[in-house]
């Protein structure tokens, strides 16, 4: 046993140089008060909202004197490792912005305080928009009475097109999936490199094709009362095979099969695909490549068969357990919190606000964010969810599910073998959590 | 002389080396042993040779390990061939502006690789790649290709990638050691009435095969644990078609966070290349080569 112990202390001491380096990477200094340790404060939200979390965090200094706040900023694609490496490391932020799919791991890891001491006597505690909330609970960052984060912003998913196309074509927005598919062979013209749809053939296509089985099944569960992975049934294969037969009729480009998220936005704003499915963040990124009211138009997303299904995700404020000064990193986290930073932080960037009063804001309302905004307070629709509590989803999402889907868009397996492998490797890591944690197991939120 | 003085001069190497070198490689073998999983740190049971036994029954791994070979077996035989030829070219013709030429065609030596990739990537794109828009003009083709989104050509999409790029390498060095021939033995040759192929097979080559053998040896290995181009043009992919065994040991670890799995695959591509060392040292008889 000494000797386990010995060696995870030394590597334990490596990843707190690697945890140490990846702080040192990307420091905005927020200010430079020499005689006060610094609040760290970790984001990989993108670069436009770490921009105004950066702001915010000047304006706290400035606002208290004799407080110092240094901002890490991670690129997205590798946060998720580097902020697992310096929780590992014992070096983490004071300070993190989470998506809701990371909460619950690092809650299993111990890595996050319960904020509850501060919020149950917090004048804001009440201030959150009712799927803000619903998500919280769906990620376990809100679990019955203690709070381990709160909502910074909603993000949505919505559909993208391009106006001048549907114009041209005398079309509308779909509203069903049909319609969406009549309107993608409309808009395809392989002979002038004209497709209709941005299909994300590799990293991450689970994000685009999981909420189109969930129309064509009704269910955003994973798993039955007996931990029995369901999604191989045939109303789920048929949701696949719907994303599926997208590509191998021609419908989106045969290069389609290798591109991620940077690939896909290019395909839509560069004009080579005429419809997309994207989060709100991605509205500054079209207009940042010269889109505008003109030629780009976002609508709500279709429906399907049996539901419409709302792809929203939260990105949530937490405080690290190991935080020395748990006072000062609340209050820090507090001010963040307030309506009237999250109100700054929603308007400069355009995203859908966390707090009640934010979405009467005609501003953040409007345009090309109204769909977003009317995605997420639909009532009735289905709300989109992955098992986020299984430590098997990153490499669930990233390579077992790129791999399985990529041999059936090459057609060297049916949507139906793909999702029995997928369904396999899954109720492996249901049985290994069931066997460490009990058969109770987080599920989908309630219908909003 | 002090009998420890030597060894105290020596120390700092010895300790940057064992610090910087033996420290991870250690590091990495006592991994390979324990079941480490980034997202459950605090559970790092050992777990003997669990993750070997695992690799020995694992597709992905053998389907990786055939991809490599392919993938440094074609690109070094073609990046030797033709950058000896290169080499042999420029060290036999003289003409104005050589020089400059050579700058030229050494230049791609001198690209990251990343920049490489993406390059190639776009030429070989399946909707505007100047490579799909130049067969279709020439009439070999009356339909685009997807290069790199078919399982039957992704990967060697990357290999042709590499040719061009490693082409100069061997180019380079090789063009060196021509040069450092003494020209006293060419003209004995010519004098005993040697033919041109003679005379590159009995005084040419042997004169430069300790080059030879270092550098396919070298390029060998570094492009067995290369991963950078085939990341950026492919990703491994399409369904895991051009997928190496380096970049398995990257996917593993960054993307499926699974440090213990993917430590024990560093392993293996480490033995893998000792044992391909030593084969082909012992193979191409590199003690007995002349040295230029």
């Amino acid at each position: 046993m000494s000797s386990f112990g010995d060696t995870a202390m030394s590597r334990r001491h490596m990843l707190k140089v690697a945890g140490g380096s990846v702080l040192g990477a990307s420091l905005f200094g927020c200010s430079s008060t020499r005689d006060v340790k610094p609040l760290t404060i970790v984001s990989a939200m993108g670069d436009v909202k770490d921009r105004s979390i950066a702001r915010l965090c000047e304006q706290y200094v400035e606002a208290n004197p004799g407080t110092a706040v240094e901002f890490v900023q991670l690129p997205w694609d590798q946060a998720h490792a580097k902020i697992l490496t310096m929780i590992a490391g014992g070096t983490p932020p004071d300070l993190l912005y989470l998506t809701g799919q990371w909460v619950s791991e690092l809650r299993a890891m111990n890595a996050l305080e319960d904020l509850t001491r501060w919020h149950k006597d917090w004048e804001h505690k009440d201030i959150f928009t009712p799927i803000a909330i619903q998500r919280c609970e769906s990620s376990a960052a809100i679990d019955g009475e203690s709070v381990f984060g709160l909502p910074q912003e909603v993000t949505a998913k919505a559909m993208f097109y391009h106006k001048q196309r549907l114009e041209e074509l005398g079309m509308e927005p779909a509203s069903t999936r049909e319609e969406w598919r009549a309107l993608l062979e409309a808009m395809t013209d392989a002979s002038r490199d004209r497709f209709g749809y941005a299909l994300r053939g590799a990293r991450g296509g689970l994000w685009s094709w999981w909420p189109i089985v969930e129309e064509f099944s009704g269910t955003n569960h994973w798993f039955d009362g007996d931990n029995q992975c369901i999604i191989n049934g045939p109303d789920h294969v048929a949701g696949l095979s719907y994303w599926n037969d997208l590509y191998q009729d021609g419908l989106s480009p045969p290069d389609s099969i290798n591109w991620g998220y940077t690939e896909l936005v290019q395909g839509f704003w560069s004009g080579l695909c005429g419809s997309m499915e994207q989060d709100n963040e991605v509205v500054a990124t079209c207009l940042e490549h010269g889109m505008d009211e003109t030629t780009l138009l976002t609508a709500p997303m279709p429906s399907g068969p049996k539901a419409r299904v709302t792809t929203a995700d939260i990105w949530i404020l937490t405080m690290a357990a190991s935080t020395p000064d748990k006072d000062a990193a609340w209050s820090l986290y507090s001010w963040l919190m307030s309506p009237e930073q999250l109100g700054t932080y929603a308007r400069s960037t355009g995203t859908i606000p966390s707090y009640t009063a934010g979405l009467d804001d005609p501003a953040l309302n409007s345009g090309f964010y109204k769909p977003f905004a009317d995605m997420v307070s639909e009532p009735g629709s289905l709300a989109n969810w992955y098992p986020s509590y299984l430590p098997e989803m990153g490499e669930f999402i990233e390579v077992t599910v790129t791999e399985e889907q990529q041999k059936m868009l090459l057609k060297q397996q049916s949507p139906q073998e793909t999702l029995d492998k997928l369904a396999k490797f899954l109720n492996r890591a249901q049985k290994r959590y069931v066997d460490k944690n009990g058969p109770d197991v987080p599920g989908p939120p309630a219908p909003a | 002389m002090n009998k420890a003085e030597p060894y105290l001069l020596l120390s700092p190497a010895y300790l940057l080396i064992g610090g910087f070198m033996f420290y991870p490689m250690a590091t990495v073998l006592l991994l390979s042993f324990q079941q480490y999983q980034l997202m459950d740190p605090l559970n790092t049971p050992f777990i003997g040779l669990s993750h070997y036994g695992a690799m020995l029954e694992d597709a992905y791994f053998w389907r990786s390990l055939w991809n490599s070979i392919v993938w440094v077996g074609l690109s070094v035989f073609c990046q030797f061939g033709l950058g000896f030829l290169l080499a042999i070219l420029l060290n036999s013709t003289s003409f104005w502006g050589k020089g400059i030429y050579q700058a030229i065609v050494f230049t791609p030596w001198a690209i990251s690789g990343f920049l490489i990739a993406i390059m190639w990537a776009w030429m070989l794109n399946g909707e505007f790649g100047v490579v799909n828009d130049l067969l279709i003009r020439s009439g070999l083709i009356d339909q685009k290709i997807g290069f790199l989104s078919r399982s039957d050509t992704a990967l060697l999409s990357c290999v042709l990638a590499n040719i061009w790029f490693g082409i100069t390498f061997f180019a380079i060095m090789l063009y060196a050691a021509l040069q450092a021939i003494p020209p006293s033995l060419y003209e004995a040759a010519d004098m005993d009435g040697a033919s041109s192929w003679q005379v590159f097979k009995a005084v040419t080559v042997p004169m430069v095969k300790s080059t030879i053998v270092v550098t396919v040896l070298l390029r060998s290995i570094w492009i067995f644990n290369w991963a950078d181009l085939i990341w950026v043009m492919t990703k491994g992919g399409p369904a895991g078609s051009s997928q190496t065994l380096a970049l398995y040991v990257f996917q593993k670890a960054f993307l499926g966070l699974d440090f213990g799995y993917a430590s024990a695959l560093g392993v293996a591509l480490t033995v893998l290349s000792l044992i391909f060392t030593a084969a082909f040292l012992r193979v191409t008889r590199f003690h007995e080569a002349e040295v230029v």
